[in-house]
C-alpha cells in the first residue's frame, strides 16, 4: 500500500527550501527517489506541490516575503530536473499534450508540475512555460494537433487574456481537446468556460482522470 | 485618545532612523571622515565605519566626488560592502556648514526589475532543461532504433555474402587448372572484397550488440600473457609479409583476469593488426603485458607514422579515421571503437600515446582477478 512520506523528511525539505539551501533540497529529493517504492510522482505531489502550497500559505499570512516565495519557486523548478532521467525514458508515447500559460501569466510552476505528471503518465507533453504568446501557441497547435491543450491561469484577473487566447485557438482545435485549470479556477463551479465550452479542470487528479493516466 | 506631540514624534522618528530603519544615515566632517553612522550603516559597512574617510566607503570611478565633493540633492552612489559586491543606494545629501549628511535608500524599482529578470531567466532555464532532457531521451530512442536496424541489416546481409564466398571459392578451385591467371585474379578480388564486407558487417553487428546492451560476455579466468602471446604468434606470418619485426616482451608472470577470451582476443587482434598495417617495412611492433596498481596492462608499441593530438582524440569513435594512411591493407573505421567498448564492458580502459613521426603505443588495462592468484611463475 502506498503511504505518505515520513513527516520528518518533508519538514527537513521545507525548512531547507525556506533557507534557500538548494544542495540540501536536491539531496533530499534524490534520497526520496532512492527509497523503495518511491518515484517521481511522490516527489511532485508530496514534496514539490505540498511545499509550494505551504509556502503560499506562509506568504498569505505574512510569515515570509515575496522574495522568499520567488526563491522557493525558483529552487523547486530547478529541482524538477532531478527526476527527468526517470521522467523522459524515451518510450514512444501514443498521446500528446501541450501545456502553456496565457500571456500575462507569469506563474508557471503549477503548469510545469501538470506537464511533468502527464509525461509521467505516458503522455508526450510539451511545456511552453509562462507568458506564452497566443499566436505562437495557436500556430504550434495547428501544426502538431496534440490530443490535449491545457491552459493555466493563476489569477482570475487574467481571464480576459485567457479568453483572447481561446478565441483564435478554437479555430484550429476542437473545444473538446482544450482544458483550462490552475489556481484561478479553484473556486469555480461551472464544468465549462462560457462561451467557449472548454472544460474547467480544477485539480491535477481531475486532469489525470480525464486522460486516464496513472493516479 | 491622547495626541502625539510633535516633539515626541520627531524624537521617535530620529530614534527609528538611527536604530531600526534600513536607510543608511552617515554624517561626514569637513575632511570627509565619518563622524556618525546609524545602525543600518554600521550593519552594512562594518562597525568600524566611524572614523573612516569617504574614499573607503564610496566608489568614485570617474573622480567626480573627489573633484566636486558631495553636492546637495539626490544622487545615486555605490558603497563598498566588506566581503560582497558593492551596493547602489539613492542618496539624499544635505550640507550644513562643513558637515555633510547622507541618507541612502535601496532603489526598490531597480531591485524589482532585477528580480523580474532573474525570475524570467530561471523559468526559461527550467523550460529549456526540460526540453533538453526530452530531446536526449528522443535521441537515445533513435539511437536504439538505429542499432536495431543496423543489427538486422548486417545480419540479413551476411547470409548472401556467405553464399557468394562459398561459390567464389568453388569457382577458384574448379577453374584454376584451366583459366588464365588474369581471370583468376578477378575472382581473388571478388573473394577479398567479400571478406572485407564480412568484416565490416561483423563490426556493425558488434556495434549494434554493444550499444543495445545485448552483448553477452562469457567470462572465464584466463592468463592474459598466454592469450597475448598466442595472438602475437598468429600475427607472425602477417608481420613477415609486411617486413615488420614483431616482438613479444612480457614479464614472465601469470596475469589472471576474468574475461571473455574471444572478445579480448578481438581487441588484441585489432591492436596488433593496426600496428602492423601502419608500420612501414623495416619497422618494429612490440607487444607486452605488465601489471600496475591491480591492473594487467597490454601494450602494443609501433614505429609507424604516429598520430596527431586531433587524431588521438577522435580515434576511438565509430567510423573515425586518422589522417595517416595505412602502409598495408585498409581499415573499416570500427575496430578501435569496438575495442574500446569491449574493454569498457570488461571494466577496463583503453588509450593511446603517440607523437607524429615517433610511433604509437596503444594500451588497455583490465582489472586483475585477485592479487594472490597472480603469483610469479618461475623463469
Amino acid at each position: 500500500m502506498h503511504t505518505s512520506l515520513p513527516e520528518a523528511v518533508y519538514a527537513g525539505y521545507l525548512s531547507s527550501l525556506l533557507a534557500g539551501e538548494r544542495a540540501e533540497c536536491r539531496r533530499i529529493v534524490s534520497e526520496v527517489l532512492a527509497m523503495p517504492g518511491r518515484g517521481p510522482r511522490d516527489i511532485y505531489l508530496e514534496l514539490f506541490q505540498r511545499s509550494l502550497y505551504d509556502v503560499g500559505q506562509l506568504w498569505e499570512t505574512n510569515q515570509i516575503s515575496v522574495a522568499t516565495e520567488h526563491m522557493v519557486t525558483a529552487i523547486t523548478e530547478g529541482l524538477f530536473a532531478v527526476t527527468y532521467p526517470l521522467l523522459f525514458s524515451g518510450r514512444t508515447a501514443q498521446r500528446t499534450a501541450v501545456i502553456a500559460c496565457v500571456p500575462c501569466e507569469s506563474h508557471q510552476v503549477g503548469a510545469h508540475i501538470v506537464a511533468d505528471l502527464l509525461e509521467l503518465g505516458g503522455v508526450r507533453t510539451t511545456f511552453m512555460g509562462a507568458n506564452t504568446p497566443a499566436d505562437a501557441l495557436v500556430s504550434w497547435v495547428a501544426e502538431r494537433q496534440p490530443d490535449l491543450v491545457g491552459l493555466s491561469l493563476s489569477i482570475e484577473a487574467h481571464l480576459p487574456e485567457l479568453r483572447a487566447t481561446l478565441a483564435p485557438l478554437l479555430r484550429v482545435v476542437a473545444a473538446e481537446r482544450v482544458v483550462v485549470g490552475g489556481r484561478a479556477f479553484l473556486g469555480w463551479r461551472e464544468p465549462r468556460l462560457a462561451p467557449f465550452g472548454v472544460r474547467v479542470l480544477r485539480t491535477v487528479a481531475a486532469l489525470e482522470q480525464e486522460l486516464g493516466v496513472a493516479a | 485618545m491622547s495626541e502625539v506631540q510633535p516633539e515626541e514624534f520627531d524624537r521617535s522618528a530620529s530614534e527609528y532612523l538611527l536604530k531600526r530603519s534600513s536607510t543608511l544615515a552617515l554624517l561626514l566632517d569637513g575632511e570627509g571622515r565619518v563622524l556618525r553612522a546609524n545602525q543600518a550603516a554600521r550593519n552594512l559597512l562594518g562597525e568600524s565605519v566611524v572614523g573612516r574617510g569617504w574614499p573607503e566607503i564610496f566608489l568614485d570611478f570617474d573622480g567626480s566626488l573627489a573633484r566636486r565633493g558631495f553636492e546637495p540633492g539626490a544622487r545615486l552612489l555605490s558603497v563598498v560592502v566588506p566581503g560582497r559586491d558593492p551596493l547602489s543606494f539613492r542618496f539624499w545629501i544635505v550640507r550644513e556648514a562643513e558637515h555633510t549628511a547622507l541618507f541612502g535608500e535601496p532603489d526598490y524599482a531597480e531591485s524589482m526589475r532585477w528580480a523580474s529578470v532573474a525570475r524570467e531567466v530561471t523559468q526559461d532555464l527550467s523550460v529549456l532543461t526540460r526540453e533538453l532532457h526530452r530531446k536526449n531521451a528522443d535521441l537515445a530512442e533513435l539511437n536504439a532504433a538505429k542499432n536495431a536496424l543496423l543489427g538486422m541489416a548486417a545480419h540479413d546481409l551476411r547470409n548472401p555474402l556467405t553464399v557468394i564466398t562459398a561459390y567464389t571459392e568453388a569457382l577458384i578451385e574448379e577453374l584454376s587448372p584451366f583459366t588464365r591467371p588474369s581471370t583468376l585474379d578477378l575472382l581473388f578480388t571478388v573473394e577479398a572484397s567479400v571478406k572485407r564486407m564480412q568484416e565490416l558487417l561483423d563490426g556493425l553487428l558488434d556495434v549494434s550488440a554493444i550499444e543495445s546492451g545485448t552483448l553477452k560476455l562469457n567470462r572465464l579466468r584466463c592468463d592474459l600473457r598466454e592469450l597475448v602471446a598466442e595472438e602475437a604468434r598468429l600475427h607472425e606470418p602477417l608481420a613477415s609479409r609486411y617486413h615488420v619485426a614483431l616482438r613479444s616482451r612480457s614479464v614472465p608472470k601469470c596475469y589472471l583476469v576474468e574475461i571473455d577470451p574471444c572478445r579480448i582476443r578481438q581487441v588484441v587482434d585489432n591492436l596488433l593488426g593496426n600496428a602492423l598495417k601502419y608500420t612501414p617495412p623495416g619497422g618494429c611492433v612490440e607487444v607486452g603485458v605488465r601489471d600496475e596498481g591491480g591492473e594487467a596492462i597490454v601494450s602494443v608499441v609501433d614505429t609507424g607514422p604516429g598520430l596527431s593530438p586531433q587524431d588521438q582524440a577522435r580515434l576511438f569513435r565509430p567510423y573515425a579515421r586518422a589522417d595517416v594512411v595505412p602502409t598495408h591493407g585498409r581499415s573499416t573505421g570500427l575496430g578501435l571503437a569496438i575495442a574500446r567498448k569491449l574493454v569498457s564492458a570488461h571494466g577496463g580502459r583503453i588509450w593511446v600515446e603517440s607523437a607524429p613521426s615517433v610511433g604509437s603505443t596503444f594500451a588497455f588495462a583490465l582489472p586483475l582477478a585477485s592479487a594472490e592468484e597472480s603469483k610469479s611463475l618461475p623463469h
